[in-house]
């Protein structure tokens, strides 16, 4: 790659195809947990070398245009609170637009033009512990609402909505389609940490639709589909933001979609045949491999920060172990997704073969006069 | 058998209105508590239920399955009671339990706001505040549960035939009030209505039997019942215990017929007139094969609204009226509501083909039961079971009475209503080939898009370098077309090689 282009990786057939493997992994994740799958395309692109703004600035330009056909297919199907959606753009551009300014000025003021030097490792660092930081968070809360689930047969806790339904900070603003009632001041809050974080790490709607079924009570459909509808905005105001200062990677980008929206379409079907608790199950356990996967690369970015000392040699075993344990949380989450629906697939045929088989009259079979 | 049904809200003297006009009429009176006793009794989890419900949305799949029996076993009450003697019921749903029943009198009780505060506060002992927001989180949860239970909106004006205001009327003049508006022809029992209901009946034994049966009691189940014939649906994967289901259901009192089928999910196929051997038969089969769906079979009649209104006004004019439902043996009485009609079979001298798209529906294990509705267009939401979540609805050929232009505008237009009002696509029985399923269009349209596909990734992959310069340009003007390309270029990326890959899906049958 020429000098002036320092910042983008030199992308051979085998990276341009892990890059397609990880959108594949990324899209079926996605459609079988509806999140955006940048928990995993972010730090896969990172173990191949990529900085974290380009991993982080492609990503977000590949989410623009997908989250844009979601929002399209939610809408139709009604669970889009466009009024709700509205009121959290705002302050959702200004999160936005706070994490832009903290990547630039971490990876191209810290650093030499290029992003070379001390800077690139500042912004990985920092991308890597927010990236960590908040899907701890995100995994443990989920194990603990699967075990919940699966103890009390309760659903997610109210207390955060309960608790701020009685405080009744005005003004109060109702919202017709998810049948909701929210304070503007909440409103403006997880709008602000929602585009800060989809900025940050390109990971909006792990906090976007928790915030929006734990906080505002949000029926879970409703929330993804406003979430969409929210990331098709931020997405674009991102990219825009992200390519006007120079780190998109439009090959990324398109190798992205080209796995990504063939795995989503494998992820949708998963969901119709398996339980929600095991997709719980799975979407908690797959985070939690992810933020293992990013947190075992932190100590060489304290290494080029010069912050820890140890053998520069040993960069690569960190990079290496990341990107293999990236891979099999990937893989252990699409295997038990491709398992399933290859399992419903066969069940499929199998009771069709015994109707087919059966005599061809509507009382016969499975039908009985009394 | 005559049923009126007060929904009260807390504190606003519907109990003592609903107790009052049943000692005046000498009916019987039935309460909400009372069917929560009953549920507690059979052993469903009524507290944890309604807490489950009126705080978060989630539901857990046994909650879900308490939630079907709730629902079943409070229909099957209300019903049994309705069917033994006149009743008045008082609690939150049982206008929306027998909404479709078209002599109930639903009947909404609002009240003075101050009162119920004070009163409140005088029963609770709390101060005016807290009287104020204990109301407020009341009536926040009662809308709840009604969402949740029927995803229906409790305030709705549409679900009441009369909203009555206690504020200035003393509760015997308004029990008085009742007693005169439920002698109005309009609320007398009619051979259909009593027939809707005992359908009704039969559909909630049969959902509380199976939810009682510890073979089938973690089965998520629809079941519909028509004339004695029951319809059960059962998902794939509970296929293994669905061979039971008649042997459940063969003792229950009522039961002519069980249908049973395997469907993941249901299609609703609105027409005047079924023919198995006509042009959107095949294509529905086609695609309930690909989702493991139920089709569902609507008969819809349109009215026409100002026949509609004439009759609404006088039923007892209806035999010189000029209707179109006249010629086909339909029953007078039940045109003036737009309610669920009676048993094609039996009520109608022609079923227009119900009968035999049926059969063919459960020779290939897609029937999901039928129906008939006679009303105008608008009113068409009263013959779709709100508690149903259609994937698809087909619109088939409607308002045959009018010329073609006409009939394809009306067909689009009540597509469009449906479109706006239902949670699910909507589409015209023409469209479905193209729409849902892989033909000779298709296969074009995935080789055009892949193309564009193609082409569109090879022109950055062969220029790379000249690309990535442009993208990380310092001018400002650069910068500027930069934005400018990127968001042009990505969306159309995206739905171009998204449509491939549906379609592609779509060919592997992966929807």
């Amino acid at each position: 790659m020429p000098e002036d282009l320092s910042r983008f990786i030199d992308l051979q057939l085998f990276d341009a195809l892990q890059v397609i493997i990880l959108g594949f992994i990324g899209g079926t994740l996605s459609g079988f947990i509806g999140s955006g799958g940048a928990f995993f395309m972010t730090p896969g692109m990172m173990n191949l070398g990529v900085p974290g703004v380009v991993a982080v600035a492609s990503n977000v330009a590949h989410k623009f245009g997908k989250a844009m056909m979601g929002s399209k297919r939610h809408s139709e199907m009604g669970n889009v609170d466009k009024k709700l959606g509205i009121c959290l753009i705002l302050t959702a551009f200004l999160g936005n637009f706070i994490a832009v300014l903290i990547n630039d000025w971490l990876f191209a003021g810290k650093a030499d033009s290029h992003g070379g030097g001390s800077g690139g490792a500042a912004a990985d660092l920092y991308i890597s512990v927010v990236f960590v930081s908040v899907l701890t968070l995100v995994a443990i809360s989920m194990l603990r609402d699967v075990w919940k689930t699966a103890k009390d047969e309760m659903g997610p806790s109210r207390v955060i909505t309960d608790f701020l339904a009685r405080l009744r900070l005005s003004p109060m603003i109702y919202f017709p389609v998810a049948d909701v009632r929210i304070s503007l001041w909440i409103l403006l809050i997880v709008g602000l940490a929602t585009g800060y974080l989809a900025g940050t790490i390109g990971v909006g709607g792990f906090i976007g639709v928790p915030a929006m079924i734990y906080v505002f009570g949000l029926p879970t459909t409703v929330a993804a589909g406003t979430e969409l509808f929210l990331a098709m905005f931020m997405g674009a105001f991102l990219a825009s933001n992200y390519v006007y200062l120079g780190y998109v990677d439009l090959r990324l980008t398109l190798l992205l979609y080209v796995g990504s929206l063939l795995g989503i379409n494998v992820g949708v079907y998963g969901t119709k045949v398996v339980k929600e608790l095991v997709i719980r199950l799975v979407t908690a356990i797959v985070i939690l491999l992810c933020v293992i996967s990013r947190a075992v690369a932190i100590p060489t970015y304290l290494r080029q920060l010069h912050w820890i000392d140890f053998d520069p040699g040993w960069d690569i075993y960190f990079n290496q172990a990341s990107k293999i344990m990236l891979f099999v949380s990937g893989s252990v989450g699409v295997g038990v997704i491709l398992y399933n629906v290859f399992k419903a697939y066969r069940l499929r045929r199998r009771i069709h073969a015994e109707l087919e088989a059966s005599p061809p009259h509507p009382v016969a079979n499975e039908n009985v006069t009394t | 058998m005559q049923v009126i049904c007060i929904s009260r809200g807390s504190y606003s003297r519907g109990k003592e209105l609903a107790e009052r006009l049943a000692e005046k009429l000498g009916y019987e009176c039935l309460c909400r508590e009372e069917l929560l006793e009953e549920a507690t009794r059979r052993g469903i989890p009524v507290g944890r239920l309604e807490m489950a419900i009126i705080k978060p949305h989630h539901l857990t799949e046994r909650l879900i399955l308490a939630k079907e029996h709730y629902q079943a076993l409070v229909t099957q009450i209300i019903c049994e009671r309705a069917l033994k003697s006149n009743l008045v019921y008082h609690g939150r749903t049982g206008h929306i339990v027998l909404g479709a029943i078209s002599n109930v009198l639903r009947i909404r009780v609002v009240s003075d706001w101050e009162y119920r505060v004070e009163t409140v506060m005088k029963r609770l002992n709390l101060s005016r505040e807290k009287a104020k927001t204990y109301i407020e989180q009341i009536e926040e949860d009662r809308r709840h549960w009604v969402k949740q239970l029927y995803n229906l909106d409790l305030d709705s004006s549409s679900l009441y035939d009369m909203i009555l205001n206690v504020e200035r009327m003393n509760v015997d003049n308004a029990a008085q009030s009742l007693c005169n508006i439920a002698q109005l022809p309009d609320f007398q029992e009619t051979p259909a209505s009593r027939k809707a209901i005992e359908d009704l009946l039969l559909s909630a034994r049969a959902r509380v039997a199976l939810a009682e049966h510890e073979r089938t009691c973690d089965m998520q189940l629809k079941v519909r019942a028509n004339n004695g014939l029951v319809s059960v649906t059962y998902s794939p994967q509970q296929a293994r215990n669905a061979a039971v289901i008649p042997s459940i259901l063969e003792p229950l009192e009522g039961v002519r017929e069980v249908l049973s089928t395997m469907a993941r999910t249901s299609i609703l196929w609105i027409q005047e007139r079924f023919d198995p051997s006509s042009e959107p038969f095949q294509p529905l089969m086609d695609i309930a094969e690909k989702w493991d769906a139920a089709v569902e079979l609507l008969r819809f009649i349109p009215l026409d609204e100002n026949q509609y209104v004439e009759t609404d006004l006088g039923a007892q004019n209806l035999s010189g009226s000029s209707l179109d439902i006249e010629d086909m043996g339909s029953p007078r009485m039940k045109v003036e509501n737009g309610g669920i009609e009676e048993d094609v079979e039996d009520r109608c001298g022609d079923d227009s083909g119900m009968k035999e798209t049926i059969c063919d529906l459960a020779k290939v294990g897609h029937a999901g039961g039928s129906r008939c509705l006679q009303a105008p267009p608008k009113r068409i939401l009263s013959g779709i079971d709100p508690g149903i979540e259609y994937s698809l609805i087909v619109v088939g050929d409607l308002f045959l009475s009018k010329g073609a232009h006409a009939q394809k505008r009306l067909c689009r237009e009540l597509g469009g209503y449906l479109s706006d009002h239902m949670k699910c696509p909507v589409v015209m029985a023409e469209e479905l080939r193209t729409q849902f399923l892989f033909g000779k269009k298709q296969c074009f349209q995935t080789i055009a898009y892949f193309l564009i596909s193609l082409s569109m990734f090879s022109l950055i992959f062969i220029n790379q370098i000249p690309v990535l310069r442009f993208f990380s340009d310092q001018q400002f003007g650069i910068r500027l077309l930069s934005v400018l390309a990127l968001a042009l270029y990505v969306p159309v990326f995206a739905y171009v090689y998204g449509t491939f890959s549906r379609l592609l899906c779509k060919y592997l049958k992966l929807e």
